[in-house]
């Protein structure tokens, strides 16, 4: 029976914010060389890169097999007279 | 009399044109603030609407930034009016939010499965990571909501919220961290779960 392997896939606690913010290409200048060096050296933050990426790339899709709905006829008639009511 | 007829029914076309290019967006923003409550998430996008219109009366409305600016007013008027004001009970529906029991999307399992951080995500399921997204907080929630899942900018999602950019930043690596942590409760349960019934690892 194999056990399930608890993998820690977090960057180190100090490097959160910005290794998650470097995922999003959201850091600049003094930020972005001090994260992308530390990341060059350090094992952990370049494990976690993988799964932030991927949760990024599946919260980004959760909704597409969603089907949206869009205002039902009803609906758009109470917002036309509310419309007419502020006009 | 005929003048201001054809300058409300022009703003009311103009309007409905920019509305209609953002509708999709919008409608699946009001369902993610109800927790997949459609009902409550058509009365939010009705009175958003109505308060968009009104807004965009006086000159506010422009196409290239149509869709923040409508994500603003959806977010504020539930934060402000129906959260606060208590209009609905926030129960999470998890029926109309995914497709039970479906596993992540193609592209997300496609490769590199053999990489934990990938393969974590690639075998858990929507229903899991809805749940794990309902137990955030609700201001960690509207972070990756508005940023993860609506793809907006920091600053978009910042002026959204009223809030500064690194707040925006520190609150969805705080989320990012916390769904980690839920994803790999699910991973181990469903993996002691296999091995007492036997079946895979």
């Amino acid at each position: 029976m194999k056990k399930f392997k608890k993998t820690n896939l977090k960057p180190c606690p100090h490097m959160e914010t910005l290794v998650s913010a470097h995922v999003d290409h959201q850091l600049s200048g003094i930020s972005e060389w001090y994260t992308k060096n530390h990341i060059k050296g350090c094992a952990q933050c370049q494990a976690s890169l993988p799964f932030l990426g991927s949760l990024k790339d599946r919260l980004a899709t959760l909704d597409d097999s969603v089907e949206v709905q869009p205002l039902s006829d009803e609906r758009l008639i109470q917002i036309e007279a509310e419309i007419k009511k502020q006009s | 009399m005929d003048g201001f007829n054809n300058s409300a029914e022009l703003h009311r076309r103009q309007f409905l044109d920019i509305y209609k290019t953002i509708e999709k967006d919008v409608v699946r923003l009001s369902r993610r603030l109800c927790l997949g409550n459609e009902d409550k998430a058509q009365d939010l996008l009705q009175d958003a609407i109505v308060k968009a219109y009104v807004a965009s009366s006086e000159g506010k409305l422009e196409k290239s930034t149509a869709k923040a600016w409508f994500m603003r007013i959806l977010t504020n008027l539930f934060i402000n009016d129906y959260r606060r004001h208590k209009k609905w009970d926030a129960e999470v529906d998890f029926d109309t939010l995914t497709s039970f029991g479906e596993a992540g999307p193609e592209a997300s399992r496609a490769s590199q499965t053999d990489v934990p951080g990938v393969s974590l995500l690639a075998n858990t399921l929507d229903e899991e990571l809805e749940y794990a997204l309902s137990q955030l907080s609700e201001p960690l929630r509207l972070a990756v909501t508005l940023v993860d899942m609506q793809g907006l900018e920091y600053s978009e999602a910042a002026m959204i919220l009223g809030l500064p950019i690194g707040t925006i930043r520190s609150r969805l690596a705080r989320a990012r961290m916390q769904l980690h942590d839920l994803l790999q409760d699910f991973a181990r349960a469903r993996g002691l779960s296999q091995s007492i019934n036997g079946s895979k690892k």
